[in-house]
């Protein structure tokens, strides 16, 4: 038994109960979270699982790497991470098991949301539940190709999946990727459909000239494009087309491929996520502390926890303090609830003014808006469909930019518009904040090698970074890679050979 | 999935006191850190921080590790980010600042605050052992041997002295039937007495050391500059600490040169400011003295090696160099070489090539600090063996 454990058979019982109760108040209020196995862990396992995100996962450097940050800066006391909650079914959710009971109860309140969150959020319908027991089969199969190919080999594919781990196609239809030739098939029968349908109809009367006169049909191209149309997972293309790929480094960049899937959803999710299981361990624990729940006098301290961590943040956006205040907004906005200022903005804007709601809280037309956004908006969604200017001025929120005088760099305030602010805020979220890059030819010059192609949409590509990206790419397509962009407002190719890059 | 009814959420603690995921990961880390230093070794050997240092302190040395990161294809940093302020911000208001960074930090990105560059600290000792790890002295051969202690100990003896710690049990309790079969006439385990205590006692192990020699001549004449004389302190402060470490029983001789060949110590050796002209053959004599003097190749593994910027004085001390070393090759030395500085050619150098067919005769040139290292690898190179021997 550990030291912790022995100190606190007494907090153990208290958060038991507290746990019971809860649950009871999050399913009255009309929440149904997975059920959720919370594990009182020391502060190194919760690191650990922080820097792996779903326990047994693979092991690789930069996932020590990661843990070694978390755990200095908690021994610095710089930062310290309260919860970590993994979505499957059942949930598994870490408590720190040094942290007082009042805060424990707070958060796995606040993990309710999330599970609550991942389990009726439509947008995490095809993630793999059962995805820890997953994650241990494939660790212990990298483990295996270790043992076999060695572990720098497993590293080198290992890193180079990594690197462009994020560039997948999370649209369900194209999750499962047909094998080469069914592909190819596949292919060959929509482009020729396709040529069919470009070419110009017949001409009604062309039966009445001599065979001679008639105009000769061009023959239907068969040499089908790989791909036919752009592909977006180039995890996935590359897995089935690369010409020279092991069996078990396929498999590697399956694991990879399926791990960046599942945390798809989390990432387009963040900033709901969060509001969202702020939101209810906010109305939760207020419950709590109404019906007695709570040890008087404790209120202070999950009051300081929650402030803290819904607090705006003067340069970037805190998703916890925005999320949490979009919902606060949308439920007052359609119970009536705003004040008279907010009020005439919307009148001002020609937007409807709810009339002010009086009956019981749970069946609130607000309240109803609120489990509505839960199921269907991602982060993007949420801001194009209900931040406006109330919104805007409520969070005090702005764009600044980088100024530079007598040597130094000042940040400095230059809008306040809410609609350049969400212009701003949909676009930094788009992909996931990833640039967009499409596999466009994967037999390019007919040499077999790859063309990428980056939709430029205002956003250049970090150039420093692309360049060290190339030859990853080149390792496990094994052939020459380029990769098409704008820099300076003029279209470049970046190209590495397994040599050098070069810029066309 | 249907579910007991009676399944619900709930907390549980287990003992993770030998959970060990995470610092095993770490691990990979640390041996990914220790590749990039590898990696910086050439600037990080060549900085005359480490050099000036006491050896024996314990000053770290930071070395910024960009390789240290896994490359994603990503979007640059843009100028512009939302923030939420207190609702007192007006257009123009400066919400904070920060110093513009250093000139010359390369490329573009890096522009954010707080960018998280991965730094390792390193003790000169551990530095030190990086070095050494790639090193040895070439085609080292069994010659008549010195006899030394190592660092080894072995336990190969027992005695009866009592130390609880080392106790032999097994023999200890066969003393003890002994002697209960001898006094009792029963060979039992009985009355274990100060007397059956067998303790196993350590001896540190002698070892042979291989007998070895290296020669080292510096040129000090007024064409050595500050750069030369920098260069030529790194790569020796260097050899000489990879020999103490590694080689302890190797014997030093330090010779300096200008048109005369001087033997001295190892503090002047380094100290010795320069000046006049140039004739490199006077230290290749003294070398080839020194060997036939004091260190014959029968006994010892020899190896000179000469610091020059090349530029000697006349053509025909040139050729009286080139047959010096053939005349030490002659001798049986385990190899020459010669470290020329600055300067990429020169006809020194040229005579070297040209004439001596040797593949014990190895030669490099320093034009970059930078190349110390590569330097040191070339002419310390373990690997190495020469077939040539006679």
């Amino acid at each position: 038994m550990s030291r912790a454990e022995l100190g606190s058979k007494g907090e153990f019982t208290e958060l038991e109960i507290a746990l019971g109760r809860v649950i009871e108040i999050a399913n009255e209020f009309g929440l149904d979270p997975f059920l959720t196995r919370f594990e009182m862990v020391p502060a190194h396992i919760m690191h650990e699982m922080g820097a792996y995100g779903v326990p047994g996962a693979f092991s690789h450097w930069t996932r020590g790497r990661a843990y070694r940050q978390m755990k200095t800066e908690y021994d610095y006391g710089l930062s310290k991470i309260y919860e970590m909650v993994i979505n499957s079914d059942p949930a598994i959710a870490y408590l720190l098991e040094t942290n007082p009971p009042v805060i424990n109860t707070m958060v796995m309140a606040h993990v309710l949301g999330h599970t609550d969150f991942f389990k009726n959020s439509s947008l995490f319908a095809p993630t793999r539940r059962d995805m820890p027991d997953m994650a241990a089969l494939r660790a212990d199969r990298i483990a295996q190709y270790e043992q076999r190919e060695g572990e720098s080999e497993v590293e080198k594919t290992l890193d180079a999946a990594l690197s462009i781990a994020e560039h997948i196609d999370p649209d369900p239809r194209s999750m499962v990727r047909l094998p080469r030739n069914e592909q190819v098939a596949v292919w060959r029968e929509q482009y020729k459909q396709e040529q069919l349908r470009d070419r110009r109809p017949q001409d009604e009367y062309v039966d009445l000239l001599a065979p001679g006169e008639r105009p000769i049909e061009e023959p239907l191209k068969t040499r089908v494009p790989v791909p036919l149309h752009p592909e977006k997972d180039i995890l996935g293309f590359i897995r089935e087309f690369a010409p020279h790929l092991a069996d078990w480094q396929k498999d590697i960049i399956d694991i990879v491929r399926e791990e960046s899937i599942y945390f798809w959803p989390q990432r387009r999710t963040k900033i709901v996520n969060e509001g969202w299981a702020s939101f209810w361990h906010k109305r939760i624990m207020r419950e709590m502390a109404a019906r007695g729940y709570l040890p008087q006098g404790e209120d202070v301290e999950w009051w300081r926890l929650h402030a803290g961590v819904v607090a705006p943040r003067k340069m970037g956006l805190n998703p916890y303090h925005f999320g949490l205040n979009m919902l606060d907004y949308l439920e007052e906005y359609h119970n009536g609830m705003l004040s008279v200022e907010e009020n005439r903005w919307l009148e001002k804007n020609e937007y409807p003014v709810y009339p002010r709601y009086t009956g019981p809280n749970q069946d609130s037309p607000g309240l109803k808006e609120v489990f509505r956004l839960r199921e269907f908006c991602d982060d993007q969604g949420m801001i194009r469909n209900y931040f406006d200017g109330n919104a805007a001025a409520r969070m005090n929120m702005y764009i600044y930019t980088q100024q530079e005088e007598n040597g130094k760099i000042n940040y400095v305030v230059v809008e306040k518009g809410w609609k350049q602010i969400s212009a701003q805020l949909v676009a930094s979220l788009t992909n996931c904040g990833f640039p967009y890059i499409v596999v466009k030819d994967g037999d390019y010059k007919g040499r077999q090698e790859l063309y990428l192609s980056h939709y430029f949409e205002g956003d250049g590509l970090d150039i420093e970074y692309l360049k060290k990206t190339l030859p990853y790419i080149h390792l496990l397509w094994g052939r020459p890679v380029h990769l098409e962009t704008v820099v300076d407002d003029s279209a470049k190719v970046y190209s590495y050979d397994g040599e050098k890059i070069t810029i066309d | 999935m249907p579910r007991f009814e009676t399944e619900r959420s709930f907390i549980s603690q287990q003992d993770w006191s030998l959970h060990r995921k995470g610092p095993t990961d770490e691990e990979r880390l640390n041996r990914k850190v220790k590749e990039a230093i590898k990696g910086n070794l050439p600037s990080i050997i060549s900085d005359g921080t480490i050099i000036s240092a006491d050896p024996n302190t314990k000053k770290t040395i930071r070395v910024p590790l960009r390789s240290i990161e896994l490359p994603h294809i990503i979007r640059s940093r843009g100028n512009n980010g939302i923030g939420a302020g207190d609702g007192g911000e007006k257009g123009g208001d400066i919400i904070a600042s920060r110093p513009v960074e250093g000139q010359g930090s390369g490329s573009g990105a890096g522009n954010a605050p707080g960018e998280d560059i991965m730094e390792a600290e390193l003790t000169i000792e551990e530095i030190q052992q990086l070095v050494f790890e790639d090193l040895g002295l070439p085609d080292l051969k069994p010659k008549a041997k010195k006899i030394v202690e190592s660092d080894e100990v072995v336990f190969d003896d027992v005695r009866k002295k009592r130390t609880a710690t080392n106790l032999d049990l097994r023999r200890t309790i066969e003393a003890n039937i002994r002697r209960n079969a001898l006094q009792r006439g029963e060979a039992v385990i009985d009355d274990i007495d100060q007397d059956d205590y067998r303790v196993r006692t350590s001896n540190i192990k002698e070892r042979e050391a291989e007998a070895a020699v290296l020669i080292m001549m510096r040129d000090i004449s007024a064409s050595m500059g500050d750069f030369e004389n920098y260069i030529v302190r790194s790569f020796c402060w260097w050899t000489v600490l990879f020999l103490r470490s590694k080689f302890p029983h190797v014997e030093l001789v330090f010779i300096i040169h200008d048109t005369e060949a001087e033997r001295v110590t190892e503090k002047e050796f380094f100290r010795r400011a320069s000046s006049g002209g140039t004739q490199c053959s006077s230290a290749n004599q003294m070398a080839l003295d020194c060997i036939v003097d004091e260190f014959p190749t029968d006994q010892y593994n020899v190896y000179p090696l000469h610091f020059s910027d090349g530029d000697n004085w006349g053509g025909q001390d040139n050729k009286k160099c080139v047959s010096l070393i053939k005349a030490m090759l002659e001798l049986g030395i385990s190899q020459y070489a010669f470290v020329q500085i600055a300067k990429p050619k020169s006809e020194l150098l040229e005579a070297y090539r040209t004439l001596i067919d040797d593949g014990r005769f190895s030669s490099v040139t320093i034009e970059k600090k930078e190349e110390v290292w590569g330097a040191l690898q070339t002419i310390f190179d373990k690997g190495k063996e020469y077939t040539t021997e006679k």
